[in-house]
C-alpha cells in the first residue's frame, strides 16, 4: 500500500460537473483529490481486505436474529420498543439489503481492522463506484498509469445486478434529503443502476411522503409500494411520520433489520462473540462518566461521519470531533490509529481510512478518503486507487 | 505470474444522469389503451337518449351513486370543501370514522362505462372502465372531472379514456409532511455516512 503523486486530468472538473458530481469542491476544499492515487498489490486486496469484508459481514448478518429475539439487546442498542416488531419483522420476512460499507483501519501490512460499519445510509458511492473506474481508464489512456493497473471495484456492476435481482414493486420511489448536493448526488447515482437493470425508477423529496389510509402515498396519491431512502432508521423512527411504517406495507431499502447494523454498539457485540478476531478491535459499551483511558475512542451509539466522536491517543492527548448527536448510550473501541502517509505536493502528513463496500452480500470495491486529523470527517478527501503488482 | 482476474467493473457508463434530474420515470408497458364510455349529467339524459336501454341507465346511474361515497374527495370543513367545488355544491359526507365528520363535492354527472362493451344481457362486462361519479370545479365549470381530478370531457356524449386515468380509489385524507425534521433541526450538510 503505497501513496503515489500524479499529474491530474486537465478537465476534471468540468467532467465531474457534466456527469451531476458538483460536490467534487466541498467550501472552497478539495473533496475529490487526484493530485495523489494509494496503490495496493493484489495480495492486500484478495487476501486480505476482501476477505476480511465478507468475513465482517457474516458475522454482522449473524447478529441480527440474536439481537431481535433479545429484549436485553434491543433495549441496549437504544431501539424503540414500539418498533422491535416492524423490525423482527423485516427480517423474518427476508427483506432484501442492497448495500453497505464498512470502514477499515489498514496500513496495507497488518489485517484490517474494522472501525464502523456503515449499513444503513452509507455514502460516497458514486466516487467509489462511477468516478474513480473513470479516472483509471482516462488515467491509463493517458498513459499516465501503466497497463495493467486495475481496481477494487466492480461496484456499479454489482448495483445494477442487484437491482435487477430484487424483485421489488415498482415503480421504486427515492428519496433524501432534497436540498443536500452529496446526498442527492449518490441517489441519482442509485437511481441511474436501477434504471439500467431496468427498474422503473422515481424521485420524492423526504417532505414530500404523505400518508392516506395508512399507506405512504405520493403527492398526488399514488401508493408508494417500495421505497429507498438515504436517511436514518432512527430518525425516521422519532418523526411523528413513524407511525404511518406500522400501517403501510411498503418495502424499504435499507429494510428496517439494517437499524441494528448501522448502530456501534454491534461493535461490542461483535468483540463479546468473537474476542480476538483479527478483523476486530476490542469493544465495550460505555457509560462515558469515566475519563476515557489512554489508547481508546469514544463513539455515540448514532452518529454519522466522524461527529461526538472522543479519542485519546496512546501518550494521553484527547482529540474531540464536535457534531449533534449523543444521548442514547456510547461504546469504546480499542484506538488503531490510521496509517499515515505524506503528502508530498502539500508537505504534510495525512490519516487514511478504507471504506470497503458490500453490494448484494459480497465484497464489491474501495472508496479511499484522506483527512489531516486522525479522525476522518464529512470533508475529508476522496483519493483514488489502483492494483498493481 | 498468474494472470489476474480483473478486478473491477467491465463497463461503466452513465445512460440518464443528469444534473438536478428530478424523475427518472421509464414508462414500461403500461395501459396506454383507449376505451370508450359516455358521460351523462344524470340518469334522464341517459334514458333519453337510449331508451331501449333505461334498465342499463338506471344500474349505471345508481353505480356512479354509490361510488360517488366511496371515492369523493373529502375535506374537514364544507369551506375548505367549497373554495374547491364552489358555494352549495358540497354535502356531508357519510360517516365513516367515530371522530369526526367530513364534506365532499355533489355529484355533477357520472362516466357510464358499460354501454359500449356490454354484451349480451346476463352476461358481465369485459375489460371496460369502471362506472363513476363526476365532478366540477369552481374555477372550471365547463369540464367533467373524475374524483381524482382527472378531466374527462367538456359535455355530454361518447369519450375515449385511458383506463389508468379513470381508475378508482378510495376517497381519504391525505396527510402530508414526511419525514426530514430531524436532519433539519440537526442542520446537517448530509444524512450519509
Amino acid at each position: 500500500m503505497q501513496r503515489k503523486t500524479i499529474t491530474e486530468r486537465r478537465d476534471w472538473r468540468a467532467y465531474a460537473e457534466s456527469v451531476g458530481f458538483d460536490f467534487h469542491t466541498i467550501n472552497g476544499e478539495p473533496y475529490w483529490d487526484e493530485s495523489a492515487y494509494y496503490q495496493f498489490s493484489w495480495e492486500q486486496v484478495e487476501a486480505q481486505l476482501e476477505p476480511a469484508t465478507e468475513a465482517v459481514h457474516a458475522l454482522a448478518l449473524a447478529l441480527v436474529p440474536e439481537i431481535l429475539a433479545s429484549e436485553a439487546l434491543l433495549t441496549q442498542l437504544a431501539i424503540p420498543p414500539a418498533f422491535w416488531d416492524y423490525l423482527a419483522n423485516s427480517w423474518q420476512q427476508q427483506q432484501p439489503q442492497l448495500y453497505g460499507r464498512m470502514d477499515f483501519s489498514y496500513d496495507g501490512q497488518q489485517p484490517p481492522k474494522l472501525l464502523e460499519l456503515n449499513y444503513d445510509t452509507p455514502t460516497a458511492l458514486f466516487e467509489s463506484g462511477f468516478f474513480q473506474w473513470m479516472w483509471l481508464e482516462q488515467q491509463s489512456a493517458n498513459r499516465q498509469l501503466p497497463p495493467a493497473a486495475d481496481q477494487f471495484n466492480s461496484i456499479q456492476e454489482k448495483l445494477i445486478e442487484v437491482f435487477a435481482s430484487l424483485a421489488l414493486p415498482q415503480p421504486l420511489y427515492f428519496t433524501c434529503v432534497a436540498d443536500s448536493a452529496e446526498d442527492r448526488g449518490n441517489v441519482n447515482y442509485l437511481m441511474e443502476c436501477a434504471v439500467q437493470a431496468g427498474v422503473q425508477s422515481q424521485f420524492i423529496g423526504l417532505e414530500q411522503l404523505s400518508e392516506a389510509g395508512g399507506q405512504f402515498v405520493d403527492v398526488l396519491g399514488n401508493p408508494i409500494h417500495a421505497l429507498f431512502k438515504l436517511y436514518p432508521w432512527e430518525f425516521m423512527l422519532q418523526e411523528d411520520f413513524a407511525s404511518v411504517l406500522l400501517t403501510s406495507h411498503t418495502q424499504f431499502l435499507e429494510p428496517p433489520w439494517k437499524l441494528l447494523l448501522s448502530n456501534k454498539g454491534i461493535l461490542p457485540l461483535l468483540w463479546q462473540r468473537h474476542r480476538g478476531h483479527p478483523n476486530l478491535l476490542e469493544s465495550h459499551f460505555d457509560d462515558s462518566t469515566t475519563t476515557l483511558p489512554s489508547g481508546w475512542v469514544r463513539k455515540p451509539l448514532f452518529s454519522r461521519e466522524g461527529a461526538n466522536i472522543e479519542l485519546r491517543d496512546f501518550a494521553g492527548v484527547p482529540l474531540h470531533a464536535d457534531g449533534p448527536y449523543g444521548g442514547a448510550g456510547m461504546i469504546r473501541q480499542r484506538l488503531c490509529p490510521l496509517p499515515v502517509f505524506v503528502d508530498q505536493q502539500r508537505n504534510r502528513e495525512v490519516h487514511t481510512l478504507i471504506g470497503s463496500w458490500v453490494v448484494g452480500g459480497q465484497a464489491a470495491g474501495i472508496g479511499i478518503r484522506e483527512d489531516d486529523t486522525p479522525i476522518t470527517r464529512n470533508s475529508s478527501r476522496f483519493v483514488p486507487h489502483i492494483m498493481l503488482d | 505470474m498468474l494472470p489476474h482476474s480483473r478486478k473491477r467493473s467491465r463497463h461503466v457508463a452513465l445512460m440518464v444522469m443528469v444534473p438536478a434530474a428530478t424523475s427518472l420515470l421509464l414508462s414500461g408497458c403500461g395501459p396506454n389503451r383507449v376505451e370508450q364510455g359516455v358521460v351523462y349529467q344524470d340518469v334522464q339524459e341517459c334514458s333519453q337518449q337510449n331508451p331501449e336501454a333505461t334498465a342499463l341507465c338506471a344500474t349505471d346511474y345508481q353505480e356512479a351513486q354509490v361510488q360517488h361515497q366511496n371515492v369523493a374527495p373529502r375535506y374537514t370543513t364544507r369551506e375548505e370543501c367549497e373554495s374547491d367545488f364552489g358555494t352549495e355544491r358540497c354535502e356531508a359526507a357519510p360517516q365513516q370514522h367515530a371522530s369526526g365528520s367530513f364534506f365532499m363535492p355533489m355529484m355533477m354527472g357520472y362516466l357510464a362505462g358499460q354501454m359500449f362493451s356490454r354484451p349480451n344481457v346476463g352476461q358481465s362486462a369485459t375489460g371496460g372502465i369502471p362506472t363513476q361519479p363526476l365532478y366540477k370545479s369552481r374555477d372550471d365549470q365547463s369540464s367533467f372531472r373524475t374524483a381524482s381530478n382527472q378531466p374527462v370531457a367538456t359535455g355530454s356524449g361518447a369519450v375515449n379514456v385511458r383506463p389508468g386515468n379513470v381508475a378508482l380509489r378510495p376517497a381519504s385524507i391525505m396527510r402530508s409532511g414526511g419525514f426530514g425534521a430531524t436532519a433539519a433541526r440537526m442542520a446537517a450538510s448530509s444524512s450519509g455516512s
